[in-house]
Order: structure tokens, then sequence, then C-alpha cells
């Protein structure tokens, strides 16, 4: 009669192992939700703080670029193409050497000294701006490093006013000009008043090739500063600032060796 | 006396599966519906972010095109600063010597001449004569003054010798001041 007492115990069994079983449903719950939460939410999460990061910089480009296309819309061109005109004079694109020849010449003949010698070796004249300096010329921080610039070598002979004159109308020309290694020198006795005196100087001329490209898209629009405008203006309003035209003159030799 | 527990374990298995059952269900409940909440809201956020960004790259194009329509103007403005800031850059650096020459006039004793001047960089070297060694006195106080510290620093004599008539030969260096 040991029956029963072998039966009960397997009964008993099966219906724990079904109330385990019904421990899966939320256990399966949770899993899913736990691997939802693993494999869903958390890259997304992180992939929204890459956006919003990116929304912020994409922010921060659209409001540069609108102020930029806002200031660039505002300015005057004709007014610009004028200050334009100015810094030309100021700083030429190019070289522009027999210009400023020219220009020494009327500013020694109208200041009372003789030029007895102009020396220069300016270079190639479609230099580009790639190659610097290319005269001697330049300490580091010195006045040569800031342009690009070539370098003339002047003698004038005359009284002393008249180089005084001379080197006023040098320091007023609108191109930019700086003497360097200036040597005056007596050249007679030089006890009265008139002494002929002779005077030697290396004059720096500076000019500025034109960028080859635009900076970037997003770069600012840099403004002009108050010195900046002053000089431009300066230029813009003095008389003297229009670059003289070298003259003229005749063309076609037969004999390229006979002498004028 | 010990409590007596009439149930048998069975029983009390059965029981304690229960409650470990309903609250693992309260707590899958919580955790589904954390779960379901956190989904929609990260999904509904992301997707603003996303339609955001989309806004922006359309901004920037727009805004790109319409500064590259005025390319033109930006073109003059670029070229115009350059060299506007060089200029400057340049003539704050430059020496003017019209200005130099005539505050030197004014120092000068009018018993004294210049025969040779010399100009470099940061230097001048000036000799000369001056009929007396007062003229000679005068002229050096006139570089040293406060007038003079306007021009050139560091006066230094470098030769100073008389002739029979009382007249002096000089060589005078200074460090040029300033422009």
């Amino acid at each position: 009669m040991n029956l029963p007492t072998v039966a009960l115990p397997k009964i008993g069994n099966e219906v724990d192992l079904s109330r385990w079983i019904s421990l899966g449903a939320p256990g399966g719950a949770i899993a899913i939700s736990l691997i939802i939460l693993l494999f869903i939410i958390w890259p997304k999460f992180t992939q929204i703080l890459q956006l919003k990061s990116d929304n912020q910089e994409l922010s921060g480009r659209v409001q540069n670029l609108n102020l930029k296309a806002q200031k660039l819309a505002s300015f005057d061109k004709e007014s610009l193409d004028l200050k334009l005109g100015a810094s030309e004079q100021l700083l030429p694109s190019d070289k522009g050497v027999f210009s400023l020849v020219t220009q020494i010449e009327r500013t020694a003949a109208t200041s009372g000294v003789l030029l007895n010698r102009v020396d220069l070796a300016p270079g190639s004249l479609h230099d580009t701006g790639d190659s610097k300096k290319t005269a001697s010329s330049s300490k580091p921080g010195s006045q040569a490093d800031i342009g690009q610039n070539f370098q003339l070598k002047v003698s004038v002979t005359g009284d002393y006013k008249s180089f005084e004159q001379f080197l006023k109308n040098i320091f007023s020309v609108s191109r930019i000009l700086a003497i360097k290694d200036l040597n005056l020198s007596a050249s007679t006795s030089s006890s009265g008043e008139g002494s002929q005196m002779r005077a030697a100087m290396t004059i720096d001329a500076y000019w500025q090739p034109l960028p080859k490209e635009l900076n970037s898209i997003e770069s600012p629009i840099e403004d002009l500063t108050e010195t900046e405008l002053a000089i431009l203006n300066q230029v813009s309003s003095t008389g003297t600032v229009s670059t003289p035209s070298i003259p003229s003159v005749p063309t076609g030799k037969t004999d390229l060796f006979s002498s004028f | 006396m010990a409590d007596i527990n009439l149930l048998p374990s069975e029983e009390r298995t059965a029981e304690r599966i229960d409650l470990a059952r309903k609250k693992l269900l309260a707590v899958s409940i919580v955790i589904l519906v954390f779960t379901a909440i956190s989904t929609l809201a990260t999904l509904g956020f992301y997707t603003s972010l996303v339609s955001k960004r989309s806004q922006f790259v359309k901004d920037v194009q727009s805004s790109s095109v319409a500064i590259s329509d005025l390319q033109a103007t930006e073109e003059l403005i670029t070229v115009l600063k350059a060299k506007a800031s060089i200029a400057d850059k340049i003539l704050s650096t430059r020496s003017n010597l019209p200005s130099f020459f005539s505050q030197l006039e004014e120092l000068v004793p009018q018993s004294l001449y210049f025969s040779d001047l010399r100009l470099s960089a940061d230097k001048v070297v000036i000799s000369g004569k001056a009929r007396s060694s007062a003229d000679m006195a005068g002229f050096v106080t006139g570089l040293s003054s406060q007038k003079g510290a306007q021009i050139v620093s560091n006066v230094t004599i470098d030769s100073l010798s008389s002739d029979e008539s009382g007249a002096y030969t000089f060589v005078v260096s200074a460090q040029l001041v300033g422009k």
C-alpha cells in the first residue's frame, strides 16, 4: 500500500514547475525592456548628444553666415571701389617700377635737387609675391618684413633746403616709400648758407600683390580700423594721389646700336 | 513554545512563488512603462533634432549662396583690408625724416655745421665743425635735452678735437628714437 505515497510527490513537482514557469513572462518582459534600453535607447541617446552639439555648431555657423551675408550686402560698392583705388595707390599690386622712377624724377625736379643716380634691381616684373623680398634688405621684424618691397638707391645733389623739400615730397607721394641708410655730406666748404650737399639714400618701395584666393566662406569680414580708414581717406582726399603716367616715347629705330 | 505551522511545505512554497511572481510582475510593468515612455521620448526628441539639423543645413546652404552672390564685394573688401592693414603697419614703423630734420634744426647752434650725416635704421652719426667749445656744448646739451630726447637718445661724442683757430671738429652718434 505504498502507491499513494509514491504518486503524491510527482503531482507536487508538476505544480511547482508550472508556478515557476509563470514567473517567466514578467522576467522575459524585464529582459526585453533591458535589451531595448541597452541596444536601442542608449545608442540613440548618445546620438542625441552628438546631434545636439552638431546642431549647436550649425546654429553658430548659420548665424555667422547670415551676419556675413548681411554685412556684405550693406557695403556700398562705389565707396569700396574708391577706397580700393586709394589702397592701390598706397600699395600697388605690381612693382610699378617705372611709375615710381618717374615719380622720383618729378619729385627731384620740383624740389630743386639734381638727381645724380637712380640704381635699382627690382627683379621679375611679373613677380606674384610668392618669392619673398627681391632686394637685399630686411632684418627680422623690420619694415621690410611687413610688406613686399624693392629698393632703389638714389643719389641727389643740391642745397639743404632743396634736399629738405625733396624729403617732404618723397614722404607726401601716395605710394608708401621709406627712406633708409641716408648719407648726407657737404660737397663744398659748408661754412656759409646755401651750401651744396650730396645725399645718397636707399628707398624701400612697397607693393602688395593681390590675393590669389578668398578665405573660407565662413571666415568673417574684417572691418577697417579707424587708422586704416584715415589713411585711405587721406590718400583719397589729397590731390597728389594720382600715380604719374609714364610719358610715351616715339618708337621705331633702324640702327639698334646708334647713339641717341 | 515553538510555533506550529500546520500548512504543508508544498503550500508554503507555492505561496512564496506566487508572492515572487506578483512582485516580479509589478516590477516588469514598471520597467515596461518606463521603457515605453523613454523610447517614445527619445525617438521623438531624436526626430526633432534631426529635423532641426536638416533645417540648419538648408540655412547654411542658402546663406552660402547669398555670400557667393556677393563674392565681388567680398573680393573688394578682402583686398582693401589686406592693403590698408599692411599700409598702416608700414606707416606706423616708418621713420618720419622730415620731422626729424626740422626738430634737429632747432637744436643746432648757429655757429656749428655738419659736414656729414649718416642715418641708418636706428642710429645717426653726425660729423661737423663748431666755432667754439660753447657751440659744441650747446649742440650736445640740445641733443640731450627734453626736446632732443624726442628724436635721439644715448648721445655719444665719438671724437672731438680743436684746431689752432679754436674751432672744434666732432663726431657725435646717437640712437634714433621711435619713428
